[in-house]
């Protein structure tokens, strides 16, 4: 076999600098050293949307469709997953459309990245929008200390486009426990202008990679370490299984599918609507609810405490998610 | 920073200790552990400490 020994391998002007690292013998550029798995941004790609498809915003910094992405500080805004063909990807896009003028944005926070700790970070996106808007681009530590600001960002135009920024505030200062922050955005100038946001990338080093694409289950098992919902919409079936106490009490559980972050708040929701009602089921009779006693969770799991009047000793009891009448559904938030 | 609109908070228990707080926040009904971590329990403990809300006692 034959075999080709360099140290440096250069453009034919005498540019570029992909070096082979004496003690490693592995190639890198050292513009871009992190080759492999290398997006901190989880969901970049707006394929995952465990709660919904679209929400308005109805205060500041809420989560309600595409999973990590808050919303601005702006109510009335609509965030929504829409298609996209962004550089001959067929995927998804995060789209705001205006309740108002003002500057409005989507925001990730990235939980304690120590792959990044003392190394330039470049952010990279696609971007496009309903007319010509300057962007709004922050990036900040959750310790107070900004990384990056303009809020003039360069026009963001009716089509596609790639926009990035280097930066360097990491390389000096530890990252400690710090999260960091990425508000990507416009400047709206009336209701229902809109921005489509996709393909977000956060990496170490001082260039923009092309993006890299994640599978939808690989993403959705990320999504999952930070919100899981069961039984949300109609068509998810699935059975908690749990017994009675005597009293009236029925008493269930289940194991997360992702290890949580930390331990999640439970909502729960009966008929697939919030505040609906749903049916305990104990000694083949049903039971009509629309409260919960109380719920116990921990980052691998959950049991809960449903009312339930229908029989008064003890005996199987089970809640059926998912369905269309009578079903309930959970959501675990561990989001940051 | 965000910010939550909390109606109403009370402490639940297991085994005769508090092991959550069933909270609405946002208009939403929720169980919320006692975790540090947990960004609604920081919140409500924030707003505990600014005394803007009150946890009530587990019945």
């Amino acid at each position: 076999m034959s075999q080709l020994n360099v140290d440096t391998i250069k453009k034919a002007d005498g540019t570029g600098n992909l070096s082979v690292p004496a003690e490693t013998g592995t190639v890198v550029t050292t513009a871009s050293p992190s080759l492999g798995r290398r997006n901190l941004i989880i969901n970049g790609a707006m394929q995952v949307a465990q709660r919904g498809t679209s929400f308005t915003a109805t205060g500041s910094y809420q989560y309600g469709s595409l999973d990590r992405w808050k919303s601005s500080s702006s109510s009335d805004d609509t965030y929504a997953q829409v298609a996209a063909d962004v550089d001959g990807y067929g995927g998804k896009a995060l789209r705001i459309t205006t309740g108002g003028s003002g500057s409005t944005y989507a925001l990730q926070v990235v939980e304690n990245p120590v792959s990044v700790n003392k190394k330039t970070i470049t952010l990279s996106w696609w971007a496009k929008a309903s007319a010509t808007f300057s962007q709004y681009v922050y990036v900040k530590r959750s310790s107070g200390g900004s990384l990056y600001l303009d809020t003039s960002f360069t026009n963001v135009t009716t089509s596609w486009q790639q926009f990035s920024v280097t930066m360097s505030g990491l390389e000096t200062t530890e990252l400690g426990s710090d999260n960091i922050e990425v508000h990507i955005g416009f400047n709206a100038t009336a209701t229902s202008d809109t921005y489509d946001l996709t393909m977000v990338q956060l990496e170490a080093g001082s260039v923009a990679t092309p993006f890299e694409h994640r599978s939808y289950g690989e993403e959705l098992a990320l999504c999952e370490r930070y919100f899981q919902t069961y039984g949300r919409t109609n068509g998810s079936e699935s059975r908690l299984i749990g017994s009675k106490n005597g009293g009236t009490t029925a008493l269930t559980g289940l194991h997360f599918r992702t290890v949580m972050r930390a331990s999640p708040s439970l909502n729960f929701f009966g008929s697939n609507t919030d505040g609906g009602s749903f049916n305990t089921y104990c000694n083949g009779s049903a039971t009509a609810s629309t409260s919960w006693t109380s719920g116990y969770t921990a980052p691998h799991g959950a049991f809960m405490n449903f009312n339930s009047t229908t029989g008064s000793t003890d005996s199987a009891a089970w809640l059926d998610m998912g369905i269309s009448t009578n079903g309930i559904g959970l959501e675990f938030d561990a989001e940051l | 920073m965000e910010q939550m609109n909390i109606t109403s908070a009370k402490y639940t228990q297991f085994e005769g200790t508090n092991s959550s707080i069933t909270a609405t926040i946002d208009g939403i009904t929720m169980s919320v552990p006692l975790d540090p971590a947990n960004r609604h329990y920081a919140e409500i403990m924030r707003q505990v400490e600014a005394g803007e809300l009150t946890i009530q006692d587990a019945e």
